[in-house]
């Protein structure tokens, strides 16, 4: 665990332990794999280069949320993403669709961030401090359980976490947010930013520890809820990057599930899967994107039988879409069925016969759009396409070949999950360097 | 540590699958020739080592204590080369089938192969595995290719029946996995071996044995389409490709009762002891109801299809009773049925090819157009009714003799209800089977000739030489077959008695 500076219950303080480095992992992974995607995704754009700073700023800030260790900090860079992604999402801001999208998105978020304020300046007056370790510590008292402010605080922080991770109902911003970005940074926004509020979640679930019960219980209301309204209305979209965004949300109702059962099972488990998800959904954006690239479309319907011209890119969706739909041999299977094995350990089958039905929803559209895109004979109206760009297949490559490898070796990485799922329950240990010194 | 044979036999076809797909393009109709030296080498390692059985195994996730492992032994020997000689010689008979699906577009040949051989490697690693995880995922890279297959180069609704295909197997599969979890956390280990050691000293309440033994047989029966889950069957096995419906009906869904005997009858004896005679009752029906439905199609493929229901009502009929017997001859079952539809497959596969039509009553008076063709049908029609010197003769007396060695075991007597299905079975399968299959050669090449018939005549020596393989296999084994019973019996023996 890295600590800086070393005793800092006063200063402004990042603590990166598993957990984080569990986080920053697929963050710096498809920020890489989506810079290379970008050079020629956005050659046509003018503005580059506030486009890449807006990039590394969004990378940065990620980063930074995923390592704060108090609150001032944390909320900082939260700040930092939130508002370099609102620009990013507006960005090609000739046309309508995204600036009605970036200020959808930009109203929620900043009440979410509004409200998130509100929490940490509650906690600051029940707690006398922002850093994590202090809290963790004074909120310990069993009194404060019942206490209405910090109950009150915690929904706060719950709406504020929520509205970023696209948590039902506070998903509303991100089917409009995630297609209207240029496909590179829906990537992003998809494949990682929404983890930050999971990451939220996660680190605040343990740390207020006597509200164990209450936060789990809510947690997996929401989490069903999630996955539901995410797996049916994706059944019913005909916008590609529509349908991978409502498959975002199933797929953070299947990860905020695995947090709520708060074992070192379940939590390795989710933690896995947030890694997974980073991989596969990036991939997706990523292919979605270069068919809009060659085609100027994202319906589906225009774009069937793509994939048998555009090869190359057809078969990375292809491996995409499996590896989302839990096909074993690919990494969604692994963290999928870690997920059941964590839940069934619990004795919480009822709950674990709702997420398989949820896993098998979700394969039918999975599948529908592999067939639409993948097998059927192309439109005749479809227009001559090329094969997409080098740098656009190579972001692509990396992240399909993690899928594959991932799922057909993925030891190293249920280790470090596991070591991740340990760290984050370990309180002990994360407090003592603070207070140590 | 042992040589690494099977993990070839497994990850070759895998590992070539993109070099298929890719060379594809150049070779085109000729790469089917490299797809078939691959599976003739897996089909040569695995029956190499045939005799004594090999096992092996490779750590894969040591924190989960899951290892993936390949073992061939007197159970899995009969599948594993089963799959493996099919897959190899319909290799070759899917080039002229293919070129008269597809024409001369390069490109479909090497996905085709690419696919095929991702398929066989799913098959073949399915019954090598001996780790449940294992054994799921290449239960999985079964489906997935057999989808792609039928959905792209199908017929009729291909997308529909496919779409149906995958889910309603992927559901079954999904179910399996529940037990397979359910089962992982009653006993710590995912080692099918281990499962069934721990599952043994341990005992658990017999409420939970069923409620896990129905979960993971539920899983393998919508794969094996017992009556009631065989919904999706007969329009994926009609509808599909016709080499790919010669490996779907005889090589994949008997898998299935591979993991029947191999898992569920090893880890959970009791729950077949209780529930033997409803079980045995639910295989009566199936015999009945798929051979009734054979005969009343029209459609060839769709007629064979509901006659890999009656004969997985067979299998089921010799799982159900629970002795060596006819477990041994349920196992001679798969592999005649297994030789024996993938002929016929072929058959109807030539009928497309040559007569142009599958519909029966388009047909009639072929056999002097193609008489090779004809001989072939009818062995393959008489291996489906048992008759004997064909291997299926064996595998019905053996199935019928079990039952019936099933029925006088009870201490207090003869078991009267179990009598009577058991006779009733016995006589309306062999009766029915015989019926839909005899009629069945008299319409297509006896009677007088059609007008499809006067153009045909025997077809590409490509498309006949793999029939005459499997038909002269299918006689020998009939003549001979105690090579098999010595190399299964024991293993069913051990099963058996254990419990």
């Amino acid at each position: 665990m890295l600590v800086y500076p070393a005793s800092s219950l006063l200063h402004s303080s990042f603590i990166v332990d598993m957990v984080s480095v569990f986080f920053i992992l697929p963050i710096l992974l498809v920020g890489l794999a989506s810079s290379i995607y970008s050079t020629s995704y956005m050659s046509r754009d003018t503005g580059l280069n506030s486009y890449y700073t807006l990039l590394s700023a969004m990378i940065l800030g990620m980063i930074g949320v995923v390592s704060a260790g108090d609150f001032f900090t944390f909320f900082l860079f939260w700040e930092i993403m939130s508002i370099s992604s609102y620009a990013l999402v507006a960005f090609r801001k000739d046309r309508w669709e995204p600036v009605e999208a970036g200020f959808k998105y930009l109203v929620m978020s900043s009440a979410g961030s509004a409200l998130m304020l509100s929490g940490i300046a509650i906690i600051y007056g029940i707690a006398g401090t922002l850093n994590f370790a202090g809290i963790a510590l004074a909120t310990r008292t069993p009194t404060l359980v019942s206490d209405p402010w910090l109950i009150l605080a915690i929904s706060f922080l719950i709406v504020g976490f929520g509205i970023k991770a696209a948590i039902a109902p506070m998903h509303t911003w991100l089917p409009d947010a995630h297609p209207a970005a240029p496909s590179p940074i829906s990537s992003l926004l998809s494949g990682v930013m929404i983890k930050t509020g999971v990451y939220g979640l996660l680190r605040f679930y343990i740390l207020f520890q006597p509200l164990y019960a209450y936060w789990g219980m809510t947690l997996s209301i929401l989490a069903f809820f999630t996955m539901f309204i995410g797996n049916l209305t994706a059944m019913l979209q005909t916008d590609v990057k529509r349908l991978l965004a409502y498959s975002s949300i199933a797929q953070i109702g299947y990860v905020t599930f695995a947090l709520s059962i708060g074992t070192v099972q379940s939590i390795s488990a989710g933690l896995l899967h947030v890694f997974n998800h980073a991989m596969m959904k990036g991939l997706l954006f990523m292919a979605a994107g270069a068919l809009y690239h060659a085609t100027g479309s994202r319906d589906i319907s225009i774009l069937e039988g793509i994939g048998r011209r555009m090869k190359l890119t057809g078969v990375l969706f292809s491996i995409g879409l499996l590896a989302i739909a839990g096909i074993p041999g690919l990494n969604g299977f692994i963290s999928e069925l870690l997920i059941i094995f964590a839940s069934i350990r619990c004795e919480l089958y009822l709950q674990t016969a709702i997420l398989i039905t949820n896993f098998l929803i979700s394969v039918a559209y999975y599948l529908r759009l592999l067939q639409r895109i993948m097998l059927r004979e192309p439109r005749s109206d479809l227009p001559e396409v090329e094969e997409a760009p080098a740098s656009m297949i190579a972001g692509m490559v990396i992240l399909a070949t993690l899928c594959v490898a991932i799922g057909v070796y993925p030891g190293l990485l249920i280790s470090m999950a596991e070591l991740a799922g340990r760290a984050a329950l370990d309180i002990g240990s994360y407090v003592a360097p603070i207070l140590g010194g | 540590m042992s040589l690494p044979i099977l993990i070839q036999s497994v990850l070759i076809p895998i590992l070539s699958a993109p070099l298929v797909y890719m060379l594809g393009r150049k070779l085109s109709y000729n790469v089917g020739w490299l797809a078939f030296a691959i599976l003739s080498y897996s089909t040569a390692l695995i029956l190499a080592v045939s005799g004594a059985g090999y096992i092996e195994s490779y750590p894969w996730i040591p924190g989960m204590g899951w290892s993936i492992g390949f073992k061939l032994d007197g159970l899995s020997i009969p599948f594993a080369s089963n799959v493996a000689i099919l897959s190899t010689v319909i290799a070759i008979y899917s080039m002229p089938y293919m070129k008269h699906r597809v024409g001369d577009e390069p490109e479909d040949y090497g996905s085709y192969y690419a696919l095929y051989l991702l398929y066989v490697a799913g098959m073949l690693g399915t019954v090598l595995a001996t780790d449940l995880i294992e054994f799921y995922i290449f239960y999985e890279l079964m489906l997935i290719p057999s989808y792609i297959l039928i959905a792209r180069w199908g017929y009729g609704e291909r997308e529909r029946i496919a779409f149906m295909y995958f889910l309603w197997t992927h559901v079954g599969a999904l179910i399996l996995l529940a037990s397979i979890t359910l089962v992982y956390w009653i006993t710590g280990t995912t080692s099918i071996e281990g499962v069934k050691a721990m599952l043994r000293s341990v005992g658990i309440p017999f409420t939970l044995e069923v409620g896990v033994a129905v979960a993971m047989i539920i899983g393998f029966l919508v794969k094996i389409a017992v009556l009631g889950l065989h919904i999706w069957l007969p329009h994926a096995h009609a509808e599909a490709p016709t080499p790919i419906s010669a490996l779907l009906s005889p090589a994949m869904i008997g898998i299935g009762w591979y993991g029947v005997i191999r898992m569920a009858l090893g880890f959970f004896p009791r729950f077949f002891q209780v529930y033997s005679l409803p079980l045995a009752v639910w295989a009566f029906l199936t015999i009945i109801y798929g051979g009734l439905m054979a005969l009343s199609q029209d459609d060839m493929k769709r007629l064979l299809a509901y006659s890999s229901i009656s004969q997985m009502g067979y299998m089921f009929f010799g799982v159900a009773n629970l002795s060596i017997v006819s477990i041994l001859g349920s196992i001679l079952i798969y592999l005649s049925h297994g030789l024996c539809k993938a002929v016929l497959f072929m058959v109807s596969g030539i009928l497309i090819h040559e007569a142009g039509t599958r519909r029966i009553s388009e047909l009639g008076g072929l056999a002097s157009r193609m008489p090779i063709t004809t001989i072939v049908a009818i062995i393959g029609f008489l291996g489906l009714a048992g008759v004997p010197p064909l291997l299926g003769f064996w595998g019905e007396l053996y199935i019928f003799l079990g039952s019936i060695y099933t029925v006088l075991k009870p201490i207090g007597g003869l078991d009267t209800i179990r009598f009577i299905v058991s006779i009733l079975t016995v006589t309306s399968a062999v009766t029915l089977t015989a019926g839909y299959g005899l009629w069945t050669v008299k319409r297509v090449f006896f009677e007088e000739i059609s007008k499809a018939a006067e153009e045909s005549h025997e077809p590409p020596s490509l498309m006949l030489a793999p029939l005459l393989v499997l038909a002269v296999l299918a006689i020998i084994l009939g003549i001979y077959p105690t090579i098999l019973m010595n190399i299964v019996s024991p293993v069913i023996e051990g099963l058996i008695l254990a419990s």
